[in-house]
């Protein structure tokens, strides 16, 4: 019967309805996704994230001078204010993941990322995975997507209407829904390395971000589902914007021999060589 | 039903054209569900991860280029890493699959209900004896035997040389003879007997 597809239970249709349901979800997504563009080109836009920007700052300063009361801020408003990367500092971010597939299996990957304070815009970073080379990417503030070819030593790019680029900050954006959400536990004190720390857990329990006890920074984060989960290690810096740490974010600089190729249709080999399994 | 090839409709969602990736789903969203379905055992599961390897591919339609007319064997691929990667892929959705609509009721008569109870039953006993295989030989196996990809197909499906796929095809055969002859392969005889006995080899 393993060998022979005519032995397998049959093939099924998705019900019409849920066909259509997952059509249009899918279709809402992907419009949601493809209508995405930079904030920050847009001078309002930037006026008012800057000012925004600042206005956390001075509110992340005021909770931990003590302003709002005499017990300090939560635990929960120091790991949000630790998210808060100000512009004029770079934010050095490293992740090591692992995922439990629950049959005794698992897969692991790295990504280490350079970003200019919380902007989208200026990041460079390295993603390994167990099976393939590490890949070297970077988006500007230009607006180019950037990847850089050890082989032939040249960095190709292209403009944000030819490139596909993730944001940096999914993991941010997940951290920050949850402290939101105004249903995380605190749930006490555990060591991590040496490090004291606490867990702050979903009201459903399925997620888990371990935090520094006294700055919030981030440790480690984890998710549970049916049957394994995901964790991940991370180490978060923030650097100042000194000339030698900007180099950090520019993949030129980090590469400073490597020619400049902008052909879109070379961009794309480039990325498909970098990230041969997508 | 839009009669542009997959790869002129990938030219059009290369640049951003949704409609045309609703026409890939409606095109491709069966056999992709099927093999997800045959892969983990669960109709549910499999819709799940279907959503998944669409919005995967979505996220990468800029980094492929479509070396043959359908855009199956790359949505294969793509569902055999987001099998893989399940757990990551969830993460990255995690928002999007929390926007995904909830079925207000079950959709499914009565029989197809019980036909597809029965299916998990059975697909969990066959994939009881198959998850012994190495993964990349279950990869191999599943997409030129269970689902019909050809050699050149399941290459670019896994991102593999012919010449590897064939050769794992080969030993995966083997393999699995060897499972079902029991010879060595099954732990104390038992998982051998329940195979046979409920005739999964």
């Amino acid at each position: 019967m393993l060998m022979d597809p005519h032995q397998l239970p049959e093939q099924r249709d998705l019900p019409d309805r849920r066909l259509h349901a997952r059509r249009e979800h899918l279709l809402s997504e992907t419009s949601r996704r493809a209508e995405r563009r930079p904030l920050f080109r847009r001078p309002l836009v930037r006026g008012t994230a800057v000012a925004v920007g600042l206005a956390v700052v001075v509110l992340g300063v005021l909770s931990l001078v003590n302003v709002f009361g005499s017990n300090g801020p939560s635990i929960v408003g120091k790991a949000q204010a630790a998210l808060e990367v100000p512009a004029n500092l770079v934010l050095h971010f490293k992740t090591a993941g692992t995922q439990d597939n629950g049959d005794g299996t698992s897969v692991s990957w790295a990504d280490e990322t350079w970003q200019l304070g919380s902007s989208q815009q200026s990041w460079r970073r390295i993603e390994t995975s167990s099976d393939v080379a590490p890949a070297e990417t970077a988006h500007t503030g230009q607006g180019y997507s950037q990847v850089y070819d050890p082989a032939t030593n040249t960095i190709y790019q292209a403009s944000e209407s030819v490139s596909q680029t993730d944001s940096p900050d999914t993991f941010k954006a997940e951290a920050m829904n949850l402290l939101n959400s105004g249903s995380a536990k605190v749930d006490g004190h555990v060591a991590v390395d040496g490090r004291d720390a606490m867990r702050i857990v979903s009201a459903d329990g399925s997620l888990t971000y371990i935090v520094d006890a006294k700055t919030g920074e981030p440790i480690e984060w984890q998710t549970k589902g049916a049957g394994g989960g995901v964790t991940m290690r991370l180490t978060f810096e923030k650097l100042p914007a000194l000339s030698d740490n900007l180099k950090l974010v520019d993949l030129v600089s980090q590469h400073p021999g490597a020619a400049l190729d902008s052909d879109p249709q070379h961009y794309r080999d480039a990325v498909a060589r970098a990230f041969p399994k997508g | 039903m839009n009669n542009a090839s997959d790869r002129e409709l990938w030219d059009n969602i290369v640049e951003g054209d949704t409609s045309a990736f609703g026409d890939i789903f409606e095109r491709h969203a069966r056999p992709v569900y099927n093999y997800l379905f045959r892969r983990c055992g669960n109709w549910a599961t499999a819709e799940d991860l279907a959503s998944l390897v669409f919005l995967e591919a979505w996220r990468k339609r800029r980094r492929i280029s479509l070396t043959h007319d359908s855009a199956l064997p790359f949505l294969f691929g793509v569902a055999t890493n987001v099998l893989r990667n399940h757990r990551r892929a969830e993460f990255r959705y995690r928002s999007a699959l929390e926007r995904m609509p909830l079925p207000q009721e079950s959709t499914l008569d009565e029989d197809e209900l019980v036909g597809r109870l029965a299916d998990e039953l059975k697909m969990r006993e066959i994939l009881g004896v198959f998850s012994r295989l190495p993964k990349r030989e279950q990869d191999v196996l599943s997409l030129c035997v269970w689902m019909g990809l050809s050699y050149e197909e399941a290459a670019t499906a896994l991102d593999l040389p012919v010449g590897t796929v064939r050769s794992r095809l080969s030993r995966g055969k083997a393999r699995l003879r060897e499972l079902c002859a029991g010879s060595g392969h099954m732990s104390s005889g038992s998982a051998k007997s329940q195979a046979e006995q409920e005739g999964i080899c």
